[in-house]
């Protein structure tokens, strides 16, 4: 396994323990070019970085589950996924899920910066990569929530 | 930021294209952030340093297409993987651009890899930002046009 979709597992399960008291196991995961995009529905957190390491994480939730871990958080459902409470929580989640990863790749001596957040709201979003070197895909089951979700991510190391 | 914006997109649209751009003296926003609309394809790339934030370049396929066309020289049927390529190439050259004047002016930053983005009704909004720049740039003499949207922070 790629060290990228190794730490991305780690990280989305560190921030779903720390964030919401969840337990998210990988279900399925893929590493590869070819052919390589991401499609999402629902709502996607991304955080582009730069650096030794360059590339970005989407991470995809259908509505239900954003509203769900917002009402989590919270404590009231939001009325859409399209309120601003949802996107600042996909965004912060995003916000962490790469700054895990950026610790641990820089502990291996890859070290990136992160950008600020961006989230996407749209019922069909593909995300197909330039220039990268890695493409990491890995599906996240949540057994207490019954949902799943995903979370890709491209990058291109420095030499 | 926005002269940055408006000289790079001019530069990068005459150089690969030999398209003159032209845009409203005002841009479509510029302030506080908000949340923006993306077109049909879009490019994206990132930036991080003491200035940090994402730059995007939007258009609607039929454009997309017509510029794949030019910069591919392929008057046959394009895939939309070229047609992805070509914008992706175009945001490269837009973002670089704009980093370029931004270290020129004592910046220091590093510019992540471009991602497209394709899809339908996408509404985006940037988190953590404290300025957001949205310009609509039109082919000369026409009616179709690019949207390029900065949303970024300084440290």
């Amino acid at each position: 396994m790629h060290f990228i979709c190794d730490f991305t597992q780690k990280a989305v399960a560190e921030v779903c323990s720390t964030m919401f008291t969840l337990k998210a196991t990988p279900v399925a995961s893929g590493e590869g070019l070819e052919n390589a995009r991401a499609e999402f529905s629902g709502i996607v957190g991304s955080v582009s970085f730069a650096g030794k390491i360059s590339g970005a994480v989407y991470i995809g939730l259908s509505d239900a589950l954003a509203c769900t871990l917002a009402e989590r958080l919270l404590g009231s459902r939001p009325a859409t996924a399209n309120s601003p409470e949802v996107a600042d929580l996909i965004g912060e989640i995003a916000n962490m899920v790469s700054g895990d990863m950026k610790r641990r790749t820089a502990e291996i001596g890859y070290n990136g910066l992160l950008a600020p957040p961006v989230v996407m709201h749209g019922p069909s979003i593909v995300v197909e990569p330039r220039e990268a070197h890695i493409a990491a895909y890995n599906q996240f089951r949540i057994p207490e929530l019954n949902e799943e979700f995903g979370v890709q991510v491209f990058a291109k190391l420095q030499a | 930021m926005d002269q940055c914006v408006l000289a790079a997109a001019t530069d990068v649209w005459a150089t690969m294209l030999g398209w003159n751009l032209t845009a409203p003296a005002v841009a479509e926003a510029k302030g506080p952030p908000t949340s923006f609309p993306l077109l049909a394809i879009n490019g994206c790339v990132g930036f991080a340093g003491n200035l940090t934030g994402s730059v995007f370049l939007s258009c609607e396929t039929h454009l997309g297409e017509r510029m794949a066309r030019i910069i591919l020289g392929d008057s046959g049927g394009l895939t939309a993987r070229e047609v992805s390529d070509v914008v992706g190439e175009l945001t490269n050259m837009l973002a670089g651009g704009c980093v370029s004047r931004l270290r020129d002016q004592g910046f220091t930053l590093a510019m992540s890899i471009p991602n497209v983005i394709r899809g339908v009704s996408i509404q985006a909004t940037s988190r953590d930002v404290t300025f957001l720049i949205r310009r609509r740039f039109f082919l000369a003499g026409g009616t179709e046009s690019v949207q390029v949207t900065v949303a970024g922070k300084t440290d």
